[in-house]
């Protein structure tokens, strides 16, 4: 790409970006008039929010464990399927072209399709609870964890694998001792940020009826009990700190 | 100790290794001269069939024809022909005691990847560090050691192989002459000690009449000489790296060593 010259090409993709926006703008409904008419109305909600009710807390401790127990289950499902997966899906490891574009068909497939549909296809097949929202989670997360593993794996020196090769491994050995020390910082990273992603996403899949403090909201919600609402996210905020917290803690000891 | 019969390696319609037939006895160090290109690394790669050659024999040892074994068998071969890169090809992250002790992979079984070493390849791994000099840097990430450490390193992980033959890819052309005079030291230091074979790529002449007994000289894929390192005057050295040469088919070579 050539920066400084053809200055011409980049103003006009200046102007169709912005005429996108205006258009967009008109697609959207997008109107600050309704939104300062409906301040009122925000404001309503959130007055009726306060106090939170902290009488519920007690009992929100359970379905937000349950939420974070989905997401770790569900992260460490798909490790364990991303792992193999993301080894065949690399260009530089894989020579069978049949596997090599199915595995990348199943990656592509999984990050393609949104979690919330995972979870209702698993919750038709089980039923509502914590149980298909976990499913749910696993399979979604395959397409992001498959994808960056096999890049991490690309990415490798050959010449550590090739010196392993010269010593007589065999491929269970070049892959465990030639290629896994090198991706390892990049696998964990990889992970800790989808774990980031899947205690959120266990929320707003309790929203859809799988299970966890995602679910207890949809049923304040449903039942206008506003100070409810307010202490639920209270906790997820509380939650979601603590899990970032705990995995930026981890990240800088490992990298 | 190696019997090689008409070698050739083809990419395309570059013939990067050209009907290469030589023998080598056992002990023998032996320095691989030639212009960039000329196919020295591919001819070393094609020995322990890093890279599959397009035809010919190979015998090491006496042993099996090394083009017709099976994988299994391959494995084998590769245990007992140590190598040694340019660029090291160190793991970076690990110690260098780990990295050492990868030499030892051929001989635990395959299904015990993930913690195979003993008490006795970790003292072995401690020994052959002994022996480059580097025992006190055992416990160190191998990416802090300097260039000419890092080699060692791989000298040390050749050792715990325990093998008959050293194929060493330009062992010292990354290095600073003090370093690589240091590391040729060492190599000269294991083909005495231990009767070692070694085949080496060279780029540079001194090295090569310094440390080895014999020189092959390669140009376009052939062997233009082979004779004693004192036999190789200037016109020699200019054959090998004739003026009218121009590198053949190195790019060829570079895209098939990725």
């Amino acid at each position: 790409m050539n920066v400084f010259v053809k200055k011409n090409n980049r103003w006009l993709l200046l102007l169709g970006f912005l005429i996108f926006v205006i258009w967009s703008l008109y697609d959207t409904n997008f109107s600050l008039r309704d939104l300062a008419f409906g301040l009122p109305n925000i404001w309503y909600f959130i007055s009726q929010m306060f106090p939170p009710d902290i009488e519920s807390f007690p009992k929100l401790l359970k379905p937000a464990l349950v939420t974070i127990e989905m997401a770790v289950l569900g992260t460490s499902f798909a490790i364990i399927l991303s792992i193999p997966l993301g080894f065949i899906a690399a260009r530089n490891m894989s020579k069978n072209k049949v596997t090599y574009i199915l595995s990348r068909g199943i990656i592509a497939f999984t990050r393609s399709v949104p979690d919330i549909v995972f979870a209702l296809i698993f919750i038709s097949a089980v039923g509502l609870g914590p149980f298909p929202g976990t499913l749910a989670l696993a399979v979604h997360s395959i397409g992001m964890l498959g994808k960056l593993y096999a890049e991490a794996v690309e990415e490798i020196d050959p010449l550590p694998l090739e010196a392993i090769t010269s010593v007589g491994a065999n491929s269970i050995q070049r892959i465990v001792y030639g290629v896994f020390p090198q991706v390892l910082p990049s696998f964990i990273a990889t992970t800790l940020y989808r774990l980031d992603i899947n205690i959120r996403s266990s929320v707003v899949l309790g929203l859809v009826g799988a299970g966890g403090i995602g679910f207890e909201l949809l049923t304040s919600m449903r039942l206008f009990k506003y100070q409810e609402i307010l202490s639920i996210l209270v906790v997820i905020f509380i939650m979601v700190m603590g899990i970032e917290w705990i995995s930026s803690r981890i990240r800088s000891k490992i990298i | 100790m190696i019997h090689i019969e008409n070698l050739t390696k083809i990419y395309g319609s570059c013939r990067a290794v050209d009907n290469i037939s030589v023998d080598v006895k056992r002990g023998e160090f032996i320095g691989v001269l030639g212009a960039s290109g000329a196919g020295k690394t591919t001819f070393l790669r094609c020995i322990n069939r890093l890279v599959e050659p397009t035809s010919g024999r190979i015998n090491l040892n006496g042993g099996k024809d090394v083009m017709k074994c099976g994988s299994k068998e391959l494995l084998d071969v590769r245990k007992k022909v140590g190598m040694i890169f340019q660029q090291f090809g160190l793991l970076k992250r690990l110690s260098v005691l780990d990295n050492v002790l990868t030499g030892k992979l051929g001989y635990i079984s395959p299904w015990n990847a993930i913690c195979g070493f003993n008490d006795e390849h970790i003292e072995e791994a401690y020994k052959a560090l002994e022996s480059v000099e580097l025992e006190d840097k055992a416990l160190e990430r191998a990416s802090n050691l300097s260039g000419g450490q890092q080699q060692r390193v791989a000298i040390a992980r050749v050792l715990v192989q325990n093998p008959e033959i050293v194929l060493a890819d330009e062992p010292v052309a990354s290095l600073d002459p003090y370093s690589a005079n240091t590391v040729m030291k060492y190599l000269k230091k294991i083909n005495k000690e231990r009767g070692i074979t070694i085949l080496s790529t060279l780029h540079q002449v001194d090295y090569a009449t310094t440390y080895t007994d014999r020189i092959m000289g390669m140009s376009k894929g052939r062997v233009i000489f082979d004779g004693s390192s004192s036999a190789v005057k200037d016109d020699v050295v200019e054959r090998i790296y004739g003026v009218k040469h121009q590198t053949y088919c190195g790019e060829a070579e570079v895209e098939c060593l990725c």
